[in-house]
């Protein structure tokens, strides 16, 4: 499943995925593949995520 | 994110790791079989072994191109595949000439010859360069279309 929450987050925060995944010192493709639900990251990669988007692992990860 | 893996790297690798310990395997059975029941090699001599091990390094290379999951930082990547590429063409030459020049055959009695060998892993060296740098034009087009 897609994850537009982490793609509004950040865009909202006006980063391309190359900045992002320089921030939290990942590869591109890596944010590419969690933001289109390919794949799932570990809570370590969630939380690092959530810091350089200022948001909690509730607004970005929780699914209802 | 220079030469550091991030942990989608780490576990795709562990994956490719695995696939190319399946090739390599089923490479060494496959040739083990066609010896014990026909009498055929992939190429006479110790190419056929250096065959095996080529084939299976490439195909962790390409698979771990096409996966994202190559270690080196992108300069010395592109370094590395164009070197690749270009000793391709240089052997892919080499064997052209061979055939031509010295009227080589492709198979010597149950087996491919040694100039046929050549060709096959040029083939491969090439294909290696081309499937990188396919894959590199690829993500750097999503990059700009991010």
């Amino acid at each position: 499943m897609k994850n537009y929450k982490m793609k509004i987050a950040r865009m909202e925060k006006k980063l391309s995925q190359e900045e992002l995944a320089k921030i939290i010192n990942v590869t591109r493709q890596t944010i590419g593949l969690i933001e289109s639900g390919e794949y799932n990251p570990t809570v370590n990669l969630c939380v690092a995520i959530c810091k350089a988007l200022d948001k909690t692992l509730n607004d970005l990860f929780w699914e209802v | 994110m220079e030469n550091n893996i991030d942990e989608r790297q780490h576990l795709i690798r562990g994956k490719i790791f695995k696939h190319t310990v399946f090739v390599f395997i089923g490479l060494l059975l496959l040739e083990s079989l066609l010896q014990n029941f026909f009498e055929i090699t992939f190429f006479e001599g110790m190419w056929s072994k250096l065959f095996i091990v080529l084939t299976a390094i490439i195909f962790m290379g390409a698979e771990m191109v096409l996966r994202d999951a190559f270690p080196l930082a992108e300069n010395r990547r592109i370094g590395l595949f164009s070197i690749l590429g270009l000793f391709g063409i240089i052997i892919l030459i080499i064997g052209i000439v061979e055939f031509v020049k010295y009227d080589e055959s492709f198979t010597m009695e149950n087996s491919l010859s040694q100039s046929a060998a050549l060709l096959v892993m040029s083939i491969m060296f090439i294909t290696s360069a081309v499937i990188f740098f396919v894959k590199y034009f690829k993500n750097k087009n999503e990059k700009e279309e991010d």
